[in-house]
């Protein structure tokens, strides 16, 4: 299967890489237990800077579509089609959305919100 | 005497291969690449250079130079076989003639590989220019162009070499000590492995040519972890048999096995070059389109 990067495309070039190898496991291409290049031949193939591969993969790998197996490599994920289609940006939206109309329910304003979440933020420890 | 026909033979071979076979099918390499896309992909990158006619000159002034070796060893051939015919052979003269011979033929190759290098090096390491770059989701390994056999064997042959070295310094040739040549061996073909094992690495993880097409970059690949693979294989091999014939009785055979070497050699160096470029499909050759 060959993915296809669009400099010009004003989408970041991480995304439009996380987005193709998302669409080839939906689509059945890319199936569990699949290897996929290492990060310094697609970064090679592709002439782009191999941190903006390994981003890709370092998110990839988080929502569980793809894992790394040490110096075996990188494979597809044995539950990547079920988590290809969750959206973890819908997901974290549509929660906020929520917690926002119930605190404007309750009557607190806007930059109220704002300054609580900020706070909230920051009162949690760093992400790793 | 069938050392020295044999000999003689094996040098005909060498003279017909490196000076006038291999530069052919170069020739014939690099024009193919340059009528299927590489003039068309370098008037797009480099406005004002005339790649067509940069390799004509190429092409009829390293014809020239080879043929002027291969007579040069054309009249080699012929004072070695008159040596046998007439004043009687001699191994130790003709020893060093293959291998200064074998220089010679990969001298115009290493010069112009050299000057390329430092004319256009600018233009060589520049980033690409494509707006659309295609890549295979699929890992590479070396084990999709060689087969493991090759591999195993050549590692094998390495270990093999290093204990037979050690051996015919120590009990054939009745040393004390491991003797300077016998480490200078060893050092050499180790430094051989790691230079072949560098450019195998480098061929299947280093950054694309932009100017091959995904077959003809899957072809050179192929070229080079073959020739890197068989040349380690090679290399050990013949540094073993050249050891052995230091033996008295066989010093006769030093200049066959050297010539047999530098023709196995000549035959790896140009294994890139074996068959003509392919031309790119339109997909392809669209997804080589440059920004304007």
């Amino acid at each position: 299967m060959e993915i296809t990067i669009d400099i010009d495309n004003p989408i970041p070039q991480f995304e439009q890489l996380i987005d193709q190898i998302k669409a080839a496991v939906t689509a059945g291409v890319l199936k569990p237990g699949d290897s996929l290049p290492s990060i310094r031949q697609l970064a090679n193939d592709l002439d782009l800077n191999s941190k903006t591969v390994a981003k890709a993969y370092q998110l990839l790998t988080r929502d569980s579509i793809i894992e790394t197996k040490g110096y075996r490599g990188t494979y597809v994920h044995p539950k990547a089609k079920s988590n290809a289609k969750f959206n973890l940006q819908e997901w974290t939206l549509r929660k906020l959305g929520e917690s926002v109309a119930e605190l404007r329910e309750a009557g607190v304003t806007d930059s109220e919100i704002r300054n609580a979440f900020a706070e909230a933020i920051n009162a949690q420890p760093p992400a790793k | 005497m069938i050392e020295a026909y044999a000999f003689l033979a094996a040098f005909a071979v060498l003279v017909l291969l490196g000076s006038v076979l291999a530069p052919s099918a170069l020739i014939r390499y690099v024009r193919g690449w340059a009528i299927n896309f590489g003039s068309e992909r370098f008037a797009q990158l480099y406005p004002g250079f005339d790649y067509g006619r940069w390799v004509e000159r190429f092409a009829v002034g390293y014809r020239a130079v080879t043929l002027v070796i291969a007579a040069f060893g054309a009249a080699l051939l012929a004072w070695q076989f008159n040596s046998v015919r007439v004043s009687g052979w001699n191994a130790g003269q003709a020893e060093s003639l293959p291998w200064m011979y074998f220089m010679l033929q990969m001298a115009p190759l290493a010069l112009l590989s050299l000057y390329v290098v430092v004319r256009y090096r600018k233009a060589l390491l520049q980033p690409s220019q494509e707006v659309k770059r295609t890549a295979t989701l699929q890992r590479r390994g070396l084990f999709d162009f060689i087969s493991p056999f090759a591999v195993w064997f050549a590692v094998a042959s390495y270990f093999l070499f290093v204990a037979f070295g050690i051996y015919l310094d120590l009990f054939v040739y009745d040393n004390a000590t491991l003797s300077r040549a016998c480490l200078i061996a060893i050092g050499g073909v180790t430094f051989i492995y790691a230079i072949n094992a560098f450019i195998i690495y480098k061929s299947l993880y280093g950054r694309k040519n932009p100017y091959l097409s995904k077959e003809g970059r899957a072809h050179t690949m192929g070229a080079r972890v073959k020739g890197g693979v068989y040349g380690c294989i090679a290399v050990a091999w013949f540094i073993s048999i050249f050891g052995t014939l230091g033996q008295p009785g066989l010093q006769q055979w030093r200049p066959f096995s050297l010539c047999v070497f530098c023709v196995i050699t000549t035959f790896i160096s140009f294994l890139d070059v074996s068959s003509p470029p392919r031309k790119p499909d339109e997909k392809e050759l669209r997804s080589n389109e440059v920004a304007s």
